[in-house]
């Protein structure tokens, strides 16, 4: 991972709204070696309501989204801080590695 | 299999497919075959992803008797004037176009499970290395003493999407204001737990919609309670109050029989009549899954949990409303969510593609007025040889507004991935 990004990203998300330990996870997942094709299996999951043109149908397009955003969204589903019953569930099933596999993928994707 | 990690299990099971069939794929010998029977929620998913991640390298046939499919999903939306039938009905010419699926309309009837082949109606023999079937439910017609397949041109079932459901809206349509209709529910398990209490709320709004006030629908239920109980009736008591009465076995005292053509349900506490009747009989899966014996006493497939494998032969894959699939409802959802795990094992059995753990979700939306949507999901996986959910949720009954809007678009949203993740 570029280093300048990481710390471009630690930098913005002192001032924001993100619990200090959610920064470090982050960083932590973004370490992770990630298989592709383990990423793209869990994919699979996703795709069945996150298509690449949902525009305006209530899923957001997570195709092409950075990947620290990524991560730092699925963390604030997963520890409850960001609403949504379904993606709370679908967050609290994914560990570290699938995280970091599921990040690396959609922001590869266009 | 609790003894063995997952990795040992894959790995004897690639062991015992590759000494089964012998090597698939020898260089230099024919592409593997893969052949998807039901071009439905699970199989259209199927031959997508064996034919999208194989890049090629499979033969991809997918036999589907019918030349469009109609989602029942959102069928219920139809009904209430929410969505046109056009929109819920679906092509198979990209799957064909950009994936190279081969699509072969015709009715498969029979497998020939020693041969691995499958024959169709029409007499043409079609081999395969590995087999999906996903042919959804039948019903079983004279499960309701008095029904049948003739009677359903009368009396709808609109169980499986089609005809059926154009007949029901007609009907429908035709009703005056003072009209009844009788629903007659089915017991478990069948397709879409929360659809017969979707579909009258979508009666119910029709009726709101065009000002029959003194329609009524009258649900009689051989189930004591069912899926999102509390969120309905209090949906219904908000939008259509006084319009639906449900009514369970311990009042009515059992379904006796029905006559379509009086329009007359008789149960052990009286005689229900109505303009229009909406019988949904007891399902079993497809007959072609009978006819290639995989079924057991319950009338599905048992297959193995973390790879929807039949557990009567391994080179068959059973997935949808046809698979009895632990925790999992039968839904379209969780039919898409099972081909992918099954398309990942049939690529690892013959091209040798990396299988992972069996990771497996489900979300049923049902809309119970405009802009009032609820939702029941869960993650699954496999547990001791069994699909276990891991988590679930379900709508709150005292959501606000906003949050019910939300998930009412978040349905749309599903559909629309739902449909491309089937049809491309
Ligand atoms: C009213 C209603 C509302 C629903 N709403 C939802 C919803 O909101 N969300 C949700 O997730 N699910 C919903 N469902 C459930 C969903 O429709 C089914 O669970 C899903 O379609 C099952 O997929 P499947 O692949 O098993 O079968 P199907 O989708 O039924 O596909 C089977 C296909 O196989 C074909 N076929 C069968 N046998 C043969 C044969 N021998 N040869 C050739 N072709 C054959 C059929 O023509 C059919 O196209 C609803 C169901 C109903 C009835
Ligand atoms: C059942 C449907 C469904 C599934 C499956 C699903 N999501 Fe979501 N996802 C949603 C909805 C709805 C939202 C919007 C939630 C909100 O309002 O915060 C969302 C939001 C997101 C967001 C935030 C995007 C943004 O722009 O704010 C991310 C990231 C995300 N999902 C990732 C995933 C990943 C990764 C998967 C697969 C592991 C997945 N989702 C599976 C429905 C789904």
């Amino acid at each position: 991972m570029n280093r300048l990004l990481i710390s471009l990203f630690v930098l913005c998300c002192t001032t924001s709204s993100y619990a200090g330990d959610t920064d470090s996870r982050v960083t932590d997942i973004l370490k992770l070696d990630s298989d592709e094709a383990y990423g793209e299996y869990l994919a699979s999951e996703c795709s069945t309501c996150h298509n690449t043109s949902s525009a305006d149908n209530g899923i957001p397009i997570i195709h092409g989204q950075d990947q620290q955003a990524l991560i730092a969204a699925l963390l604030a589903y997963q520890d409850k801080t960001r609403e949504n019953e379904t993606m709370q569930s679908v967050a609290g099933a994914l560990g570290n590695e699938e995280i970091g596999a599921l990040a690396r993928y959609f922001s590869s994707q266009k | 299999m609790s003894q063995l990690t997952r990795r040992q299990f894959t790995q004897a099971l690639g062991l015992g497919a590759a000494a089964l069939t012998v090597p698939i794929n020898v260089i230099g010998q024919a592409k593997p075959k893969v052949v998807i029977v039901g071009g439905g929620a699970g199989g259209a998913t199927a031959a997508r992803y064996v034919a999208k991640n194989s890049k090629g390298a499979v033969d991809v046939t997918l036999i589907e008797n019918s030349k469009t499919y109609t989602t029942c999903f959102f069928s219920n939306l139809y009904l209430g004037g929410v969505r046109d039938y056009d929109s819920i009905t679906h092509s198979y010419d990209t799957l064909a176009s950009d994936y190279g699926v081969k699509v072969v309309h015709g009715y498969a009837s029979e497998v020939d499970r020693n041969g691995r082949t499958i024959k169709l109606q029409d007499g043409t023999s079609i081999a395969y290395d590995r087999l999906v079937l996903s042919p959804g439910i039948d019903l079983i017609y004279d499960s309701v003493p008095g029904y049948s397949e003739e009677a359903a041109e009368i009396a709808p079932h609109a169980w499986q999407a089609g005809p059926q459901t154009q007949l029901l809206k007609t009907k429908l349509e035709a009703l005056q204001n003072g009209d009844n209709v009788v629903m007659v529910a089915p017991p478990n398990p069948y397709r879409c737990p929360p659809g017969p209490y979707e579909r009258v709320s979508m009666m119910a709004h029709l009726f709101k919609t065009k000002g029959m006030t003194d329609s009524t629908i009258t649900i009689l239920d051989p189930k004591p309670k069912f899926s999102k109980q509390g969120l309905f009736t209090a949906g219904w008591e908000k939008h259509y109050p006084g319009v639906i009465e449900w009514i369970s076995p311990d009042i009515h005292g059992g379904i006796l029989s029905v006559d379509v053509n009086t329009g007359t349900v008789e149960t052990d506490l009286d005689t229900f009549e109505g303009t229009l009747l909406n019988i949904i009989p007891k399902q079993t899966a497809g007959a072609i899954a009978h006819q290639a014996e995989l079924v057991d006493d319950s009338g599905f497939c048992q297959i193995v949990s973390d790879s929807m494998r039949s557990v009567v032969d391994e080179n068959i894959f059973v997935i949808g409303d046809a698979s009895v699939a632990g925790a999992m409802p039968k839904s379209g959802f969780s039919a898409n969510s099972q081909a992918k795990v099954a398309a990942m094992h049939i690529l690892g059995d013959v091209i040798s593609s990396k299988t992972f753990p069996a990771k497996y979700s489900n979300t049923c939306w049902s809309m119970i007025g405009t802009d009032d949507g609820v939702k029941v999901g869960a993650q699954y996986a496999s547990v001791d040889g069994k699909i276990a959910s891991t988590s679930k949720f379900v709508s709150q009954g005292d959501e606000d507004a906003m949050v019910r809007k939300e998930t009412f678009e978040e349905s749309l949203g599903w559909y629309d991935g739902m449909t491309k993740d089937m049809f491309g």
